[in-house]
């Protein structure tokens, strides 16, 4: 496990640690400050270190926090027993390797560096379900492979060049239901023609200006 | 009265929505004031410490999400120390944890606000996909304060799940995420979202007095209103360089209108007059 999920697991725990010591430690000091059977400044340094270790055990997570550098690889989280893998925003290049994941439920890689040939390596992805490509190089070549995805149900072409032509492509698909157009110059018609090809379809595209 | 038809982030959509946050802070009446006031059919869904108006009418569907009540209640408790204190930056687990990750690997986000919003998620998600699948209409989000906070996230959310999200008003709205994760709002929901602030209220400079917080961003658009400038703001909580003792009241005056600032009415108020 990775020290910022680490951090963030037990910042419950240590939070409410910190606290109760420095609460404890405060009405021990307060205690001794009345009662001064120990000798008087003498009998206050153990109630105040107690203050002190809890405040920074109970600030320890957001300062840690903050220290850690965040993470930039690829997130790949099984969930519910389905693979989701983002890519979107990571420090690498080499998308090579998803030729080795083919068992992604969720692909969400937005990237500007995305291209038709980056699709290709999905071909054996029968269980993908939902595919970002957003912001990326996709042209109307690449939903070629992706209209034969079997599984697919979420499309996200969000400012991409894909055309009228490129969507009219993915009419026919079995199980696609949702196609995100925003920023693309598809037209309003385009959208409404994939609507209205199955019930219950969706497209999300910009308001006319 | 119908919401107005006029320009993304007019005044007087503003001023609209404004209403419809400030009814969110009521409970068993809460649907009769929608009806009176706005003409939306309302139903309040609340679990846990969240509470949501999803309301609609013939033309619009209008999702309004409450704000911290005041800490003099345990509700009000609850949302000041659990969630609004609840400010370590972070990707939430599970199918959130997916959507939110969307924005990239490096975006960074509440958890108090994620917490919040996950508790209330699959009722809200289910009444808004019912309202839409019924009838196709825009999706308005609003909420003030914390509820601000929600509205956004939501925002994101519904977007992702594959409803379209029309516009975006927030009052008073603190921030939600660190800088990547502004930059994916402003990238996916830019120009849709209107985070209405007074200058006077200190909510949206928030969180700035935690130690994470400087990695806090916010994200789109800002409407600013009420008058003043940040310099006449400062002159009026220090006059001169130290606090003579007859200025001492005026001080405090100023220090409390800061804090009225971030009232649902104050915002009202000043949208009222256009």
């Amino acid at each position: 496990m990775d020290l910022e999920a680490l951090n963030v697991k037990l910042s419950y725990p240590l939070i409410i640690t910190g606290v109760a010591a420095a609460l404890i430690g405060f009405f021990w000091f307060v205690g001794r400050l009345f009662n001064r059977s120990k000798p008087f400044p003498r009998g206050l340094v153990a109630p105040a270190v107690l203050i002190l270790v809890g405040l920074a055990v109970a600030s320890a997570p957001p300062v840690i926090g903050k220290l850690v550098p965040i993470d930039l690889g690829p997130r790949d989280k099984m969930v519910e027993g389905e693979r989701h893998l983002t890519l979107t925003g990571w420090d690498r290049k080499d998308y090579a390797f998803l030729a080795s994941k083919p068992d992604t439920v969720v692909l969400q890689m937005a990237n500007t560096d995305v291209t038709d040939a980056t699709v290709a390596l999905l071909a054996e992805y029968s269980k993908l379900r939902e595919l970002d490509v957003s912001d990326s190089k996709i042209t109307d070549a690449g939903l070629e492979t992706i209209k034969k995805l079997p599984a697919l149900t979420t499309l996200y072409l969000n400012r991409t060049a894909v055309s009228d032509a490129g969507v009219r492509t993915l009419a026919d698909h079995a199980t696609l239901k949702v196609i995100h157009l925003r920023g693309t110059a598809v037209t309003k018609e385009a959208a409404d023609q994939f609507k209205a090809g199955k019930p219950g379809r969706r497209a999300l595209i910009d308001e006319p200006k | 009265m119908p919401i107005p038809e006029c320009p993304p982030g007019d005044t007087r959509l503003a001023y609209y929505f404004a209403q419809a946050v400030d009814l969110a802070y009521y409970n068993d009446d809460g649907p009769a004031k929608f009806r009176d006031q706005l003409g939306l059919e309302a139903k309040l869904i609340s679990v846990g410490n969240t509470q949501v108006y999803v309301a609609g009418d013939d033309a619009n569907i209008v999702c309004a999400f409450r704000g911290s009540e005041s800490p003099t209640s345990i509700d009000g408790l609850k949302d000041w120390f659990l969630t609004n204190a609840n400010n370590l930056l972070v990707l939430p687990e599970g199918r959130a944890g997916t959507d939110f990750a969307a924005a990239g690997v490096g975006a960074r986000f509440h958890r108090g606000f994620l917490e919040a919003l996950e508790s209330v998620w699959a009722p809200f998600l289910a009444a808004v996909e019912a309202a839409y699948t019924q009838k196709e209409r825009p999706i308005w989000i609003c909420g003030h304060s914390l509820g601000g906070a929600l509205a956004l996230l939501a925002a994101w959310r519904l977007e992702r799940a594959g409803f379209p999200v029309h516009q975006v008003y927030t009052f008073g709205a603190p921030m939600i995420g660190n800088a990547a994760a502004a930059a994916a709002f402003e990238k996916n929901l830019g120009g849709r979202v209107f985070r209405v602030i007074d200058i006077k209220d200190v909510v949206p400079k928030l969180p700035t007095i935690s130690l994470t917080s400087n990695l806090y961003e916010h994200c789109p658009k800002e409407l600013t209103v009420g008058q003043g400038t940040p310099a006449a703001l400062a002159a009026d909580l220090a006059p001169g360089d130290t606090i003579a003792p007859e200025a001492a009241p005026g001080v405090w005056a100023a220090v409390l209108g800061q804090i009225e600032a971030h009232f649902m009415n104050n915002y009202l108020s000043r949208l009222s007059q256009g």
